[in-house]
């Protein structure tokens, strides 16, 4: 059995620090490598070649926002 | 009553104060040989990937299409155009909605039923875990 997730990956690292994040980094794409932000950028495709850069192959990017994150939602009316 | 195995699990994602989420990693292959990878909320009730439009020069153009998002009345305009994902280590090409969505720092975008039919999947909710099979 094959796990993804858990606390040593990226996405553990960013729900666990994603106020800072906000903070930080309102409006911009981060890279996240080593449990820490390694680059961030305005667009995903400056990210991107700044990752290329960086030597880092299949970066993990997630765009911060600014302002609260809204997490509820609903479909019905 | 079926039976039914699977051979990878995920762990949801705490999000602070808002419980668990089933966030998946997806990469994407984009034309032009870059690759990344992004959180996505995994999503049954989206027919397919979706995208903030920021992503458009890495996919090829796409044709208008017009989607309901939760909580409007009206359909919101996007693209859909096509692309290249690699999920639980398998290649496919999916349909991909270029549509604007709230930034939130978990997720990307959504992991929606269009790229499901090379996976089969199991929820547990109580358990925080999404189990998934690559030989449904």
């Amino acid at each position: 059995m094959e796990l993804q997730g858990g606390n040593n990956s990226s996405l553990a690292w960013v729900g666990l620090h994603w106020q800072e994040l906000v903070e930080h980094y309102p409006n911009r794409w981060v890279l996240i490598a080593d449990q820490r932000v390694a680059a961030d950028a305005a667009t995903p495709s400056e990210l991107a070649k700044r990752a290329k850069r960086l030597g880092i192959r299949r970066p993990f990017m997630t765009k911060i926002g600014q302002g609260p994150v809204v997490w509820r939602t609903a479909h019905a009316r | 009553m079926p039976v039914k195995s699977f051979e990878h699990v995920i762990s949801f994602t705490q999000a602070r104060g808002e419980g668990w989420l089933p966030i998946v990693n997806v990469a994407f292959i984009s034309s032009n040989g870059t690759e990344y990878e992004l959180p996505l909320l995994f999503d049954t009730g989206a027919t397919e990937i979706v995208l903030p439009p920021e992503f458009a020069e890495d996919f090829p153009p796409g044709t208008a299409a017009n989607a309901n998002v939760g909580g409007k009345k009206d359909p919101a305009s996007g693209v859909l155009t096509r692309g290249t994902v690699e999920f639980m280590g398998q290649r496919i090409e999916c349909e991909i909605l270029l549509l604007d969505l709230p930034a939130n720092p978990l997720r990307a975008g959504l992991f929606g039923r269009g790229c499901f039919k090379p996976f089969g999947f199991g929820f547990w909710e109580s358990t925080h875990q999404l189990y998934v099979t690559s030989q449904p």
